[in-house]
């Protein structure tokens, strides 16, 4: 084939007409037609001077001798042939397969390949000059909810081993100006993949140890708590935080619009868990109480015995149990399961989210009050706030159509006392906020953030309306949210710590700040994960 | 560096690109060194010195070869240049296989410290070996310039990730290339092409087949029976995807300035037998265990034990080469079986269909050797296959997988055929008498490259889609 070697093509190219013939007949099967493509240029040259710039622009990026050759020795009687049977138009009348004819069928072959050819320049130029557009490189995604890849830091060990390009090409990718419209874009390409049936089960591929008979029956002994000398690896921020959202993102059943995730149970993390909730009691034995409420997820907690059977996860009443049963005496396991199934026709569970409803927080608060002994706070008299158009993380994880058709609301109740609490951030900057938000003009994917100001590393909520010295401490995590409001016209003090971004002892800080209720409130799928029960069981250890 | 990232794409070609077009053609070898050291110490930089000086043991021993007044002497240069070479791709590649199974063996050494694996030191070792046992043969001349030499092995377009290019198709090219219109019309075509084929089809592939064959995450006990088959053919269809990928993507960037590379796959899930899948799959590997090891050994032109011999040693090698672990020596074992069967008992004796079949089917649970590193999983996946877990036949996860993948299914399958081309032909056939084909080819071969382009550009931004939903601000 000519164009396995340039000389060949070029030889060809000084034939007589006898092989032009055979040279466009190439040109037409798409890869031979290389002796062609050259000739029209050279024959352009003397039709147009804007396509002999184009022509000339094109040969100098081959940086090709012999077409510059060509080019050059198209001699002036044969050129003014050229221009004379250069007219297409002209030529259309030709009889097809004439010589004429296949010519002409070869310029505009040539001609769609060499606009081809500048289209994908054109576009890598553009998209070139948009990644130099630094201004506009964003720093934060609001559809993933994260900060982007920082650039990053330069440093002569980084440089040698590679992690610094390495992160560079993270950061130019994930700050991209155009990046998120095209995420959006890519999205919907990705529904052509297939078919979105209505009733799905996302992952689910898991591995889950057995519930051991006794743990099921709630009678297995209590582990014991670990004393302050036992060092507890802690685990990074970042690694806490992709362990969570595997977990909670690893068994998804979708029916109709709304995911249900569903528990797998891993036995060691479990006991690590109970190991931190009797380390923490046995901590601060005659000083407060511990509470610990397991919230079950949406699966758990609303879908049906048969399809939670068929789905394959772990029965979530009996993991709480077997929960319960690790706990020492000292430790007040509040079974929140039973109720929150009993109120299952009601709005307790986001569909698009993971996150419970302040609704079903609110039940989970009414068990609380009862194992405690005093009457709930009636929210329903509460001011309330609806944010609608609530897309939530199982949104982001799916993007599923019918999510979007039908989008969840929240419900904020607003405490009688107060809305105004203070939080500090994870660098120690003291910040007043609200303990409920106005979201509206959030984006939709922000909505749940309405309470208590997300997830913080330590806040404070005061109650003027109290005065007798009452506090108390929820060590939490998301699910905590929307249930720390419902504490607030009960204590004169609220404490909330999140422990994925705090490492303080939680027994010191109780002692100082002498609080009298320690409230432990964390998803199952979440106390089931190793790094979330060691970083508890190292911070229920005395600092 | 990879192909598929908005650096290469959007940063590193665009500027080499524009270099080479604008330095006069005596400099255009200099910009594409230069920018193939940038590419490569973009992993790492330490070993460009790696990369730099095997180039110059080779470049030393070829003209020594060359040189050579004595037989005796060229034999020792050639030796010299595979013992430097195989040694530090060894030490590199398989010192951790060694010793952890050495501390296996005998609890020594305590701690296994492997050494990183340099990028791409499998493809440009056996490049540069290649090239000094052609000079040695006199299939070649040896390269008198040493940086024409290291622009020969560490060129981007295939340094990283193959084919492995044989000095002999290139070595005029690299003083002379006379690339035409249609040469950089076909480059850039190719390229946008191979990175359809890896941003599109292979990396979806690659999401449906971790979520329901991952490896090393100890899940795989609870896949049912379709789960495996699915997620394995998903895998099969992947790997070749990927493969293949970079491999258009290096011929497409080589077209566009002139380099003309051979081709490194031929449809090889098309393939007639097994041996004819080697001969499809992976072409510049198994050429060169072909030409530099089979042969050598005395190929297949003597006795059956030797021939035997000869066999086991490219298959084992072929498999080692893939990786320093356990599993890939017994995929290479594994080819070894399959192709002396075919050799001595089937030999052309099962109609066409049902040969087509049984290698196909052999090289998908090859592939199952090929991706589970523990013997535990591997074992779990041939009894999922072979319907002897415990966990049924199938499930909603899988049933649910297949419908979201379903088209993404066909169309890989239909990409690992040589459908679209053969369209393209036809079209182009076509065009030479209608006029309304004429129109549609003109414009599939104008839309083809950019829409392609552009396409996979909006996907690999969607790849890098990481939503996380416990940082919240």
């Amino acid at each position: 084939m000519a164009e396995t070697d340039g000389r060949g093509g070029t030889r060809r190219l000084r034939k007589s007409d006898i092989s032009a013939r055979r040279d466009a007949h190439g040109a037409a099967q798409g890869t031979g037609g290389t002796a062609r493509v050259r000739r029209t240029a050279s024959q352009q040259q003397g039709a147009s001077p804007q396509r002999t710039r184009q022509a000339a622009a094109q040969r100098s990026a081959q940086g090709s001798a012999p077409v510059r050759r060509s080019a050059g020795k198209a001699s002036a009687p044969e050129a003014a042939r050229r221009r004379a049977t250069g007219n297409v138009r002209r030529l259309e009348g030709a009889p097809a397969g004439s010589k004429e004819d296949l010519r002409r069928r070869g310029r505009a072959l040539a001609s769609s390949r060499r606009n081809a050819v500048r289209s994908v320049m054109v576009s890598f130029v553009l998209f070139s000059v948009v990644g130099l557009l630094f201004f506009l490189r964003p720093a934060h995604s609001d559809l993933e909810k994260r900060d982007l890849t920082p650039f990053p830091e330069f440093t002569w060990g980084r440089l040698v081993d590679g992690s610094f390009f390495s992160d560079l090409s993270l950061w130019y990718g994930d700050t991209y100006p155009l990046r998120e419209p095209m995420v959006r874009l890519s999205q919907g390409m990705n529904a052509l993949h297939g078919i979105q049936p209505k009733t799905q089960m996302v992952g689910g591929t898991v591995n889950k140890d057995e519930l051991p008979v006794d743990g099921a029956e709630g009678e297995a002994a209590p582990v014991e708590a670990v004393d302050d000398k036992e060092v507890i690896e802690v685990p990074t921020e970042r690694y806490m935080a992709e362990e969570i959202q595997s977990k909670i993102m690893e068994g998804l059943y979708v029916n109709d619009g709304a995911a249900y995730n569903i528990y797998y149970f891993s036995q060691e993390s479990v006991e690590q868990y109970a190991r931190a909730m009797n380390t923490c009691a046995k901590n601060l034995e005659g000083q407060a109480t511990v509470y610990s409420i397991i919230a079950p997820t949406s699966a758990g907690a609303l879908l049906d015995e048969q399809t939670l059977e068929d789905l394959g996860g772990t029965d979530q009443l009996q993991a709480i149990k077997y929960f319960h049963s690790l706990y020492d005496d000292a430790v007040h396991g509040i079974n929140v399961y039973n109720t929150l199934r009993a109120h299952n026709d009601e709005y307790i569970y986001f569909r698009t989210d993971h996150h419970w409803t302040q609704l079903g927080a609110y039940y989970a608060y009414a068990e609380f009050c009862r194992d405690k002994g005093v009457e709930p706070s009636n929210i329903f008299g509460r001011e309330k706030m609806t944010f609608d158009g609530f897309l939530g993380t199982f949104y982001s994880e799916l993007g599923n159509s019918d999510m979007e058709a039908r989008p969840d609301y929240v419900d904020a109740y607003i405490p009688n006392s107060t809305n105004d609490m203070v939080i500090w951030d994870t660098d120690g900057n003291e910040i007043e906020t609200n303990v409920v938000t106005d979201v509206s003009d959030w984006n939709m994917y922000s909505k749940y953030n309405c309470f208590i100001s997300g997830d913080r590393p330590l806040s404070r909520i005061d109650n003027p309306l109290k005065s007798d010295g009452s506090s108390c401490l929820v060590i939490k995590d998301s699910f905590g949210c929307a249930f720390v409001p419902l504490l607030v016209d009960d204590y004169q003090t609220v404490w909330v710590i999140d422990f994925r971004y705090s490492d303080r002892s939680i027994p010191d800080f109780v002692r100082e700040h002498n609080i009298q209720d320690v409230i432990f409130l964390n998803a199952i799928v979440l106390a089931g994960t190793d790094p979330v029960s060691s970083a508890l069981l190292a911070q229920s250890q005395n600092g | 560096m990879v192909f598929s990232s908005f650096m290469f794409l959007f940063v590193f070609l665009p500027v080499v690109m524009l270099a080479y077009w604008l330095v006069p053609d005596k400099f255009k070898n200099y910009v594409l060194l230069v920018g193939s050291l940038v590419f490569y110490s973009w992993g790492g930089p330490r070993y460009v010195l790696l990369i730099v000086g095997e180039a110059l043991v080779s470049w030393l021993c070829a003209l020594a070869i060359e040189r050579g007044q004595t037989q005796q002497a060229r034999r020792m240069a050639l030796v010299a240049e595979c013992v430097v070479l195989l040694g530090l791709l060894a030490y590199f590649k398989y010192t951790g296989f060694f010793l952890s199974n050495l501390h296996a063996l005998v609890g020594w050494p305590a701690d296994v410290v492997a050494p990183v694996l340099p990028i791409g030191i499998s493809f440009y070792t056996f490049q540069l070996i290649s090239y000094v046992a052609d000079v040695y043969r006199g299939k070649v001349h040896a390269q008198p310039a040493y940086w024409k030499l290291l622009l020969y092995c560490s060129l981007f377009h295939q340094c990283i990730a193959g084919p492995i290019v044989r000095y002999e198709t290139v070595s005029r090219e690299i003083d002379e290339r006379h690339p035409r219109a249609v040469d950089v019309y076909e480059g850039v075509r190719r390229f946008c092409v191979g990175l359809a084929k890896k941003v599109l089809l292979a990396n979806a592939c690659a999401s449906v087949a971790d979520s329901l064959v991952p490896a090393g995450t100890g899940s795989l006990a609870a896949q049912p029976f379709f789960g495996w088959w699915l997620g394995m053919i998903f895998y099969t269809l992947q790997i070749y995807l990927d493969f293949s990928a970079y491999s258009d993507m290096a011929i497409g960037l080589g077209r566009m300035v002139g380099f003309h590379y051979l081709e490194n796959f031929d449809h090889p899930y098309l393939a007639k037998s097994v041996q004819d899948f080697w001969r499809r799959w992976h072409i510049s590997l198994s050429s060169f265990f072909r030409d530099y090891v089979y042969i050598p050994l005395g190929g297949s032109r003597c006795s059956r034990p030797v021939y035997i011999r000869n066999m086991a040693v490219v298959w084992l090698l072929t498999g080692f080469w893939h990786g320093a672990s356990w599993n890939y020596l017994l995929w290479g074992a594994y080819y070894l079986v399959l192709l002396l069967l075919e050799r001595f008992f089937l030999a052309d004796r099962l109609p066409r269909p049902v040969s087509r079949i049984l290698a196909l089917l052999a090289v998908v649970l090859g592939w199952v050797l090929f991706r589970f590193e523990s013997f535990g999983e591997m074992g779990m996946a041939f009894a999922g296959m072979f319907g002897l877990g415990a966990t049924g036949i199938t499930s909603l996860a899988v049933h649910t997988a297949f419908l979201q993948n379903v088209f993404l299914l066909v169309v890989s399958a239909i990409a690992c055929t040589g459908l679209g081309s053969s369209l393209r032909h036809r079209l182009a056939v076509g065009a030479r008498k209608d006029e309304r084909m004429l129109k549609a080819y003109t414009l599939e071969e104008m839309l083809v490259p950019v829409v392609l382009l552009v396409v996979s550009t909006i996907a690999l931004a969607g790849a890098s889609y990481n939503p996380f939903i416990y940082f919240q601000f």
